[in-house]
């Protein structure tokens, strides 16, 4: 036997004593391959979540946007709540799975003063409202669901379901250190310049614009409608969108058409149902603005004398608040 | 034990770590997502993603554990991705500061 058959032989008899390796190799594949599959599992079960975020903050920025909703939220409550302001750091805005929530504060001008008025939290779907929250801190809540009969400002020619005697005897028994704010309807269309002219020691806060349709609170499919309006006095407030306006008719006028895109929105926005934006946009743009009716606030002494005006005819007493004029 | 057997062992657990670093930020982000608080591992997002995609790419150097490492890299390639768009759409769709 030479030296190399030794050699070979004797690797030969090693490995005969080897104890294989092969059962251990097999195990160790199965259990890679056992975690390869668990790991693999639960990359895709923790992927879902993530990626729902993208897609709803691609949704939110490219499709329909945050900012839209929130333009539509916060301009129709212009609109279509007397005498209200928002504030733009109010604002609070969170997102969920494919979800956005937007809270905010929602102000009155009673008196020479800003009061909160309501907070509203709003769910949104995508663009879809789902869910309102109204938290209102107001003694006098204005009606939210319109009938053609139940609004606090009517048209000269539309009946009121409130006593507005039994209003005016209200405001007479207040005291003197007070300031109120008061829905006046007036006797006949004005154009806002001369209300203010003829309402001069007080407040006209906001302005109903007659758009047609307010003789019957109807519109022409028979739907009933809601008021709607402009702010009157300066806002200054950042995020108004009557800021540096130069005229808030236009504004106004403006502001509805850039709603009319968002209707149904608007009107789950609103505690007022039906807007019918086309029509009336049309009626303001051939006959122009002209109101029928006021929000004012001033001295409670002050909202007494406007009964001697001829031009007004009813009047609701809404917030009152201590003395706060400092004119 | 042979260099060849350490060096793919080694490899091997450049690959799993990679995974499992990527997996442990993505469950701490779900956790912040569902619960609605910052994640514990948000402040170290990217010294965290950093060494994962380093192990992840450590890991490809071998046949064998090449799939580990793509699979950490892609972990951390969507964490990134997952971490630019959050906050360049989440700029434009909260115009607060």
């Amino acid at each position: 036997m030479d030296a190399y058959e030794k050699l070979i032989n004797k690797a030969k008899n090693e490995s005969e004593f080897r104890p294989s390796d092969g059962p251990k190799k097999v195990k160790r594949a199965i259990n890679s391959s056992k975690w390869k599959i668990i790991l693999s599992t639960i990359t895709v079960i923790l992927l879902i979540v993530p990626t729902c975020y993208m897609l709803t903050f691609g949704y939110y920025a490219f499709g329909t946007k945050s900012t839209t909703l929130m333009d539509v939220a916060s301009k129709t409550l212009y609109i279509t709540e007397p005498n209200t302001t928002l504030e733009e750091m109010e604002f609070d805005m969170d997102f969920s799975l494919f979800s956005m929530n937007l809270a905010f504060e929602q102000y009155k001008q009673i008196g020479d003063d800003f009061y909160p008025a309501k907070h509203y939290d709003l769910q949104f779907v995508l663009n879809d409202l789902v869910e309102k929250n109204e938290d209102s801190k107001l003694e006098k809540v204005y009606p939210g669901y319109p009938t053609q009969t139940n609004q606090w400002i009517a048209h000269p020619k539309q009946m009121i379901e409130f006593d507005s005697a039994k209003e005016w005897r209200v405001l007479a028994g207040l005291p003197e250190e007070t300031v109120v704010e008061a829905y006046i309807s007036l006797d006949n269309l004005y154009r806002v310049e001369e209300v203010e002219t003829a309402m001069e020691n007080v407040d006209v806060t906001w302005a109903a614009v007659y758009t047609g349709r307010e003789e019957t609170m109807l519109s022409s499919d028979g739907d009933v409608i809601s008021p709607i309006g402009y702010p009157v006095q300066p806002d200054e407030t950042y995020w108004s969108p009557f800021r540096e306006s130069t005229s808030h008719e236009e504004t106004f006028l403006e502001m509805l058409k850039e709603l009319q895109p968002y209707e149904r929105i608007a009107e789950e926005v609103s505690p007022h149902k039906n807007l019918e934006l086309e029509e009336r946009i049309a009626y303001i743009e051939e006959q122009g603005f002209e109101t029928y009716g006021v929000v004012v606030t001033g001295p409670k002494s002050e909202i007494e004398s406007l009964r001697e005006l001829d031009m007004v005819r009813y009047l609701k007493v809404g917030e009152v608040k201590l003395w706060n004029w400092a004119r | 034990m042979e260099l060849g057997t350490i060096k793919n062992t080694v490899l091997h657990i450049c690959g799993w770590l990679s995974v499992v670093m990527g997996l442990i930020f993505l469950a701490d982000i779900n956790l912040s997502l569902l619960s609605g608080y910052d994640g514990a591992l948000s402040n170290i997002f990217s010294s965290w993603i950093m060494l994962s995609v380093v192990l992840g790419v450590i890991s490809t150097f071998n046949k064998k554990s090449r799939s580990l490492g793509l699979w950490g890299l892609g972990l951390s390639i969507y964490l990134g991705l997952f971490m630019a768009v959050i906050f360049i759409l989440g700029w434009t769709i909260v115009p607060f500061p």
